[in-house]
């Protein structure tokens, strides 16, 4: 029994590793331009594609192609955040939420008109092969995902707390006019937030596409997720969305494995976490942080 | 201008009622029909999004619980025609306590999520709860309306039933937002800390709003499944709430005029860009995002504008 519930909260933790990484950008645009980003999910399904044309049509090496695709996705990124959420700066939230689900919608069906609607396999050589701990089985490619996963919050840590754009970024979140005021290019500031979202977003699909198939309506889902691991952090609060992530796919795992009938209502698990923290504790369950 | 105001409502009945007859064929009707159940709905959205300023995104959930309140009550019991839409009127209403309540202690994006959550709860429960609602199959079989000796089985039946609903739903506005009550949710989306701090119970009014508008809702869902005679878990879908959301904030929040443009427009697009087939809801997003970026004020800005000169050009 205690080796299965270990395997469920391995399996867990991987998902919820991805689900952290498509958070962390949606949490940060939230944090930064006050804009829930609907779109999120879509760079999240393109750098899924991305990473399957590179390596099945064009045979690059998987880590050869993430690199491509966070590079391709913050491209993407850019170009959505000119066309669809710059022009509407200090216009209505919700007008700016319309325009992203407008955007979301043009990227999913245009994927759709792309690639089609079956599902497809980034298949990997070596990943599929066990490591066995335990009795605990875990795969090569569940354990790059896992590492990759860290690198990738290492890293962005370090962009946030270290560096010139990383300070001012922090500087519009915690004023934007003062920001502004001292010099701070804001729309700059913006534009670099989103491409950084979701080029990490991109990443994550291509780590999750290897280990499930891929299809042009995941990105639907996967806005979803990262909404209930956004709102579980605390709208804004990126270590909250990294946690959150993780608590997020260990509890699926948990309960579609023990409770009743809980492979169907799978995804209703998320959404119950989500009203209930919203409505007992709308700033996440860490505090108001970062 | 309450002469003119008058005259152009005389105006758009006439146009409405007069509409169906110009146009031949059961197509062109059919797309009337979908309009008008898009209007009803769009209303009930606007009186949360227009008068309350607050963004649900549940909005489909409660076209879906009309719709099965219907198709329900129809297949297992038999519940004649008024019936079953007034119990769907008030199963919704009870649904939109239940969901209501708790969420509108929430504002903003807060709001808009939690409203998601529980739609998807919903739509969860409807595609699993098989042997009530037989999930993604559907419940087929819904019958006409029969009311009596007259029977609703054309489009242009099914239009006039909508069309009457839709002049209920916009007298029930009218006078909603005429009396204390409207004043109250004027001043509640200006400044919500005022109009409390003036004792106005705020939470109460915003209730009222959400309950009235979802009401609007589930009338809508009802007239739907006796209409296609046919209800299953993508009327929940939260494509539905993105459509209503995008015809009330193109149209222009808070006017029933700009609210039923609106409607009109995002029924008719997507319908008539069926001949793109596949490409279809590619342009469809294009339009969506063209139409807030270039008029992130809507329809009824535009058309503000154009009468007022170009006022948004404020000489430095």
């Amino acid at each position: 029994m205690t080796i299965v519930v270990l395997q469920q909260v391995v399996n867990g933790v991987t998902i919820g590793v991805v689900y952290a990484l498509i958070a962390i950008g949606l949490t940060l645009v939230f944090g930064i331009l006050d804009v829930i980003n609907f779109a999120h999910g879509e760079f999240y399904m393109l750098g899924a594609f991305l990473t399957y044309s590179l390596t099945v049509g064009l045979g690059l090496d998987y880590f050869v192609a993430l690199a491509v695709t966070i590079v391709g996705s913050a491209g993407a990124g850019l170009i959505a955040e000119r066309l669809a959420v710059r022009p509407l700066k200090g216009r209505h939230m919700f007008t700016v939420v319309l325009s992203t689900l407008g955007l979301s919608i043009f990227l999913q069906n245009g994927a759709l008109l792309l690639w089609g609607p079956d599902p497809r396999e980034i298949e990997l050589a070596w990943g599929g092969r066990p490591l066995v701990l335990g009795g605990v089985v875990i795969t090569f490619l569940r354990l790059a995902v896992l590492a990759m996963g860290a690198a990738l919050m290492i890293a962005l840590t370090w962009f946030i707390r270290r560096t010139r754009w990383g300070m001012a970024m922090r500087a519009v979140a915690g004023n934007r006019d003062a920001a502004a005021l001292m010099g701070i290019p804001v729309d700059r500031v913006y534009a670099i937030t989103f491409a950084v979202g979701t080029g990490i977003a991109g990443v994550a699909g291509g780590l999750l596409g290897a280990m499930f198939t891929i299809e042009p309506t995941m990105g639907e889902w996967a806005v979803v997720k990262a909404f209930c691991v956004v709102v579980m952090g605390g709208m804004g609060n990126l270590p909250g969305a990294v946690l959150g992530g993780i608590m997020l796919g260990v509890a699926e795992s948990l309960g579609a494995g023990f409770l009743p009938g809980g492979a169907s209502y799978k995804d209703g698990i998320g959404y119950a976490i989500l009203i209930v923290v919203l409505l007992y504790s709308p700033h996440g369950l860490f505090g108001r942080g970062a | 201008m309450p002469t003119a105001r008058t005259a152009a409502g005389v105006g758009g009945v006439a146009a409405a009622v007069a509409l169906p007859l110009l146009l031949s064929g059961p197509y062109h009707r059919h797309v009337l029909v979908l309009a008008g159940l898009f209007v009803l709905m769009a209303l009930g959205f606007d009186l949360v999004l227009g008068y309350l300023g607050e963004l649900s995104l549940g909005h489909a959930a409660f076209f879906g619980i009309g719709a099965y309140t219907t198709a329900l009550l129809t297949r297992n019991f038999g519940v004649p025609f008024p019936v079953d839409l007034l119990l769907a009127a008030a199963v919704t209403g009870f649904f939109g306590v239940l969901i209501g309540a708790p969420s509108l202690r929430l504002k903003g994006p807060y709001f808009a999520i939690v409203t998601f959550g529980f739609a998807e709860i919903l739509r969860l429960i409807v595609l699993n709860w098989t042997s009530v609602t037989r999930g993604p199959m559907g419940l087929p079989d819904i019958p006409h309306i029969g009311l009596g000796p007259f029977r609703v089985h054309t489009e242009l039946g099914y239009y006039y039933l909508v069309l009457g609903l839709i002049g209920v739903a916009i007298l029930v506005t009218r006078r909603l937002l005429d009396s204390t009550v409207g004043h109250a949710f004027l001043a509640i989306r200006e400044n919500e800390e005022l109009a409390a701090a003036a004792g106005i119970p705020t939470f109460r009014f915003k209730l009222i709003a959400f309950v009235i508008g979802m009401i609007f809702t589930g009338a809508a869902g009802s007239i739907y499944a006796r209409y296609v005679h046919f209800v299953d878990p993508t009327a929940l879908s939260f494509y539905y709430t993105v459509t209503v959301v995008s015809m009330v904030i193109v149209g222009g929040q808070g006017s029933i005029a700009g609210t039923v443009l609106g409607a009109l427009v995002f029924t008719l697009v997507p319908e008539y860009l069926r001949v793109a087939e596949r490409a279809r809801l590619v342009i469809f997003g294009a339009f969506l995002l063209a139409a807030i970026v270039f008029m992130p004020e809507g329809l009824r800005g535009l058309w503000r504008r154009a009468r007022q000169g170009r006022p948004d050009r404020v000489p430095a």
